[in-house]
C-alpha cells in the first residue's frame, strides 16, 4: 500500500503542541487554528487507535490549507508553526505578521 | 478498479444495512432498496425515501448520495455527498464544503460522522464572525441550505 502511517493522537498531539489549536469538541477532535484574532483553519481528527487511512490524511491536510507531505512533515516534527504560516501566507490563505492573540 | 467491482464491494456494507443497491430501470443509476420495516431506523439519510433512484449515482471512485436532512436541522437544499472506500473505513465527503468530512466503519456511521460535522460547524460558525473569508463564505452559505428542526 505505502504512504504515510500516522496514528490519530500523533496528529492530534502536533496541531496541539505546534499550531496551539482550540479544541472545541469531546465526540471527534474538532479545533480551529487562530491567526491574527481570526479563526481561519478548522481540524477534525477522529478519535481511533488505528492508523488514519489515506484519503482521511488528505482530506485533514486540506482542513489545514496544506499538503499532505506537509501534514506528514508536520508530525514528524520538520514544520514547525513558523513553517506553517508562512505555507499559509505564501498561496494567500492568511495575509500580515502574526500576533499571539485570540 | 470497474465502477462495478466497486460498486459490489460497496454493497457489501449496504446488506449490512438491510440494504441492496442495484441498477434502476434506466441504465445510469442505482437503486438503495431497503428492508421496509427498517428503512427509517437503517438508513434514515437518504433522501427520506430510499427507493428515491434519483439520489444514488455511480462515480468513478465512490457513490454520491444527496443529503435531504441533517441529524437536528431540515436541509432547505440537498447536499451531496460522495462516499468513498479509505483503507479498511469508509470516506463520506461534502462536495459543497470540501474541508468536511466523515469516516466510520460503515457508510452510515460515516454519514452520520459527517452530519454532526456540518451541524457543529454551522453552530459554531454563528458563534461571532471572527473567521477567514472562506469561512465566511460557507457561513453564508450554510445560513442559506439548513432550516430550522
Amino acid at each position: 500500500m505505502g504512504g504515510p502511517q500516522l496514528q490519530a493522537d500523533r496528529v492530534k498531539e502536533a496541531c496541539d503542541k505546534k499550531l496551539g489549536i482550540d479544541w472545541r469538541s469531546k465526540k471527534h477532535w474538532n479545533g480551529w487554528f487562530w491567526y491574527n484574532g481570526i479563526k481561519c483553519c478548522r481540524v477534525t481528527i477522529p478519535h481511533s487507535r488505528k492508523s488514519l487511512p489515506p484519503k482521511t490524511l488528505n482530506s485533514i491536510a486540506k482542513q489545514l490549507k496544506i499538503e499532505k507531505s506537509e501534514l506528514v512533515d508536520l508530525v514528524q516534527c520538520s514544520l514547525d508553526q513558523e513553517g506553517f504560516i508562512h505555507i499559509l501566507r505564501q498561496r494567500g490563505h492568511i495575509i500580515g505578521d502574526y500576533e499571539n492573540k485570540r | 478498479m470497474p465502477v462495478l467491482d466497486q460498486f459490489e464491494d460497496i454493497n457489501d456494507t449496504f446488506r449490512a444495512h438491510g440494504q441492496v443497491v442495484m441498477p434502476s430501470d434506466d441504465s445510469g443509476s442505482y437503486i438503495a432498496k431497503t428492508n421496509a420495516t427498517e428503512s427509517a431506523s437503517c438508513w434514515p439519510i437518504v433522501g427520506g425515501e430510499a427507493s428515491e433512484k434519483d439520489d444514488w449515482k455511480p462515480s468513478t471512485c465512490g457513490f454520491t448520495i444527496s443529503l435531504h436532512s441533517l441529524l437536528g436541522y431540515n436541509l432547505l437544499a440537498p447536499l451531496t455527498v460522495l462516499v468513498q472506500r479509505d483503507g479498511s473505513q469508509m470516506l463520506a465527503e461534502l462536495e459543497e464544503i470540501p474541508l468536511l468530512y466523515g469516516i466510520g466503519d460503515t457508510i452510515g456511521q460515516a454519514l452520520t460522522f459527517l452530519k454532526e460535522e456540518v451541524e457543529a460547524l454551522y453552530q459554531e460558525l454563528n458563534e461571532d464572525e471572527n473567521f477567514s473569508q472562506d469561512y465566511l463564505e460557507i457561513k453564508r452559505f450554510l445560513n442559506r441550505v439548513i432550516g430550522e428542526a
